[in-house]
């Protein structure tokens, strides 16, 4: 069975199980709440608007990326105790350079800002595939995003002094080419498993 | 369909968070990875793979010259190799650095690091089949390529405790393994 169609009946055993609790399962530790399942029923598609910028300074919205299939993700990059390794295997995904993901771009959006700056991001992202693109922006631009994206996040600890962490979601997001949510990738999906969802959504629409 | 499709994402998206990624790798119950076949690479690219240690104890770190928190263990790793290394005991720090041998040289000649082999697995096959969705990753296997203990995060393997725990599984004679915790 397609990884994708395996997440959605878990999923849908959870919807049946836990309706209408807001802080619903999953690993997190230090609380970082995904959106209200009421919230995220309502209002407007999910990922735009936003306004972000790359690491070369110049803009990305929600636009950029039309005529391709994105993966979107946040995170950052001072991990305090782990990092995902989700980046390493996005970049595993697109070495393969097969059809199938010679049609994806992903981005990552960073949600710490301050220290994330273009410069840092983009010294950051040469371990990383070039499909990968990283974005900034202002604090207020970041939390647009994030509440596009329907992602909930949360800095502990000492910001003043720079000693803090940001508690985030590590799943990712699969857009088709015309910008419209189609699903959702586990943060701890393999390189196949990326591959074959986006091979299955792409087949479904065609 | 929309609908459905709103509900999957809520619900994911208040899972798994990145602070949890540790708790959902730190418990040290055996997992379905199998050392044995376990492959990467050397300085040179040639293959390395984990049996040729079988015999000794092996710790194996999976790390990332990017990763901000695998970096301050490397010099402890160093450190637990020049003391320990030989027959009996091999530390094996496997990056998956993109690029490969020549980005962890550069590291570990900045840093000092003098007594650790390279071994990369730059195309993360390594890192798949162990399931690491964080690093950095610790993973203390016994003599006969047994996991003994899988510890996610920065661990100080320089310290009493855990050097006990590799001395544990060092003196261990031949059998099945105790079910060391973390």
């Amino acid at each position: 069975m397609p990884f994708f169609q395996t997440i959605g009946i878990r999923t849908a055993c959870l919807v049946m199980t836990f309706a209408g609790t807001p802080a619903i399962a999953g690993q997190h530790v230090h609380g970082a709440p995904g959106p209200s399942t009421a919230a995220a029923a309502e209002g407007p598609a999910i990922g735009a608007p936003f306004l972000l910028r790359g690491t070369d300074g110049r803009p990305l919205t929600d636009k950029t990326f039309r005529g391709e299939w994105l993966i979107a993700f946040f995170g950052y990059t001072s991990c305090p105790d782990v990092c995902p390794t989700t980046l390493t295997t996005l970049t595993k995904a697109f070495a393969a350079q097969d059809p199938v993901m010679r049609q994806v771009r992903a981005l990552f959006v960073t949600l710490d800002p301050r220290r994330d700056t273009p410069a840092m991001l983009g010294r950051y992202m040469t371990h990383f595939s070039p499909r990968i693109t990283a974005a900034t922006g202002s604090r207020a631009q970041v939390d647009a995003a994030a509440r596009a994206f329907r992602v909930r996040y949360e800095i502990e600890g000492d910001v003043a002094r720079g000693a803090y962490t940001v508690s985030h979601p590590v799943a990712m997001l699969l857009f088709n080419p015309q910008g419209r949510f189609v699903s959702l990738i586990p943060g701890g999906a393999t390189a196949a498993d990326v591959r074959a969802t986006v091979a299955a959504f792409i087949r479904k629409q065609h | 369909m929309r609908l459905f499709h709103t509900l999957l994402f809520s619900l994911a998206m208040a899972g798994v968070s990145a602070a949890g990624i540790a708790q959902a790798a730190a418990p040290a119950q055996a997992d379905a990875t199998d050392p044995q076949s376990l492959c990467f690479s050397d300085a040179e690219g040639r293959p390395a793979c984990l049996p040729q240690w079988h015999g000794r104890v092996v710790l194996l770190y999976v790390w990332a010259t990017w990763c901000a928190p695998c970096r301050p263990s490397m010099a402890r790793l160093d450190k637990v190799q020049a003391l320990l290394g030989g027959k009996d005991f091999q530390v094996v720090a496997l990056s998956v650095d993109k690029r490969g041998a020549p980005a962890v040289a550069n590291f570990q000649a900045r840093n000092g690091i003098r007594h650790l082999a390279i071994f990369t697995d730059a195309d993360a096959k390594a890192m798949e089949a162990l399931s690491a969705r964080a690093i950095p990753l610790s993973i203390l296997v016994d003599r006969q390529g047994r996991v003994a203990q899988r510890v996610a995060g920065p661990a100080d393997w320089d310290s009493p405790e855990r050097l006990a725990s590799i001395f544990t599984l060092i003196n261990r004679p031949s059998g099945p393994p105790s079910g060391d915790k973390p």
